[in-house]
């Protein structure tokens, strides 16, 4: 793949529904209730149940690597600023800009680049989370020369 | 909380081991197939062998999120209280009794150095690097910066975090758990 400073990567959208905090609560084990339950949300503050930094994490890589691809590997995730809540009920917005594009060898010296992307999640009109990620992607042509162990 | 008060490293740091943990759960395959489900991810090194191998991994690899899970220590075990309705995360900065009724996750930062295989289990070190007392908007307390290390159960470094957890007691009634 070819990549500068300024593309963008994404969006991809999720309708973030009750059921699916509750689903997501079951795969990564974070059972706190302001996560699942509207009525512990609501007495925390938030207007409804709300997403856990994992599940913010998690479609920072799906982002990362459903545009980048299978190749590609993730370096880093951050840092991550929650400046509010990603509450249940509404369509949730992921999407990137590339931000700096580095040479760097991936594994077994293969080269590639590292590429930074600022990512956002939104919600309607807000803003909740911003973030950055970092990806590894290979140079086009690159063969892989060593296997990851 | 005193004892940690006492033990806490101000602004101006020096780090201090306050925690490890060990997660709950080896990776599993079946782990896997839940987190990618829950999460609609569609890279095919979490499902399809042949596509890891072809990617140079040894066999699937769980989504590289799934880190914070595999640390999770356990929330019971045959021995322990029984949990009460209401009951957090085992994550350890719910558990040292830092300063504040309250605490809320300020900013995560991670940094990947290997990929999760099935069969790994993940050991986890707190370490506290600095705290900065506050006053915000939502009340007075301090940001307590942790730094975390995941390492595998051959001694593989596989992850780094550095997380901010603000720990403060509320002007007004308001929180948020990480």
């Amino acid at each position: 793949m070819t990549v500068a400073v300024g593309d963008t990567v994404g969006p991809l959208r999720m309708f973030l529904s009750l059921q699916r905090l509750v689903m997501v609560s079951g795969a990564n084990r974070d059972f706190a209730p302001t996560h699942i339950d509207n009525e512990a949300a609501r007495a925390g503050g938030a207007p409804a149940a709300y997403a856990d930094i994992m599940f913010v994490i998690s479609m920072f890589e799906r982002l990362l690597l459903e545009w980048a691809g299978p190749a590609a590997r993730p370096r880093r995730i951050g840092p991550v600023r929650l400046h509010d809540f990603v509450v249940c009920g509404e369509d949730v917005t992921v999407a990137g800009s590339v931000v700096a594009v580095t040479a760097a060898t991936g594994d077994g010296r293969r080269p590639g680049f590292d590429v930074e992307v600022e990512i956002g999640i939104t919600q309607a009109e807000r803003r909740p989370v911003s973030g950055r990620g970092t990806v590894w992607v290979p140079a086009q042509g690159s063969a892989r020369s060593q296997r990851i162990t | 909380m005193s004892e940690l008060l006492d033990r806490l490293p101000g602004p101006d740091g020096g780090a201090v081991v306050v925690a490890r943990t060990v997660g709950a759960e080896e990776i599993s395959t079946a782990a896997i197939r839940r987190y990618v489900e829950a999460h609609e991810m569609t890279s095919p090194l979490h499902s399809d062998e042949a596509a890891a191998r072809a990617e140079g991994y040894e066999s699937l690899i769980a989504p590289w999120s799934m880190l914070l899970t595999a640390a999770m220590p356990a929330y019971w075990e045959p021995g322990g209280e029984p949990l009460r309705p209401g009951f957090l995360p085992p994550y350890m900065w719910t558990r040292l009794g830092l300063p504040g009724s309250e605490m809320v996750t300020a900013s995560v930062d991670i940094e990947f150095l290997e990929p999760l295989r099935v069969g790994d289990r993940i050991t986890t070190t707190y370490t506290i690097v600095r705290t900065t007392p506050k006053a915000t908007r939502v009340g007075d307390g301090r940001y307590v910066d942790f730094a975390l290390e995941f390492h595998r159960q051959d001694g593989r470094l596989v992850a780094v975090e550095r997380t901010s957890i603000y720990c403060y007691t509320p002007f007004a009634a308001e929180g948020e758990h990480r």
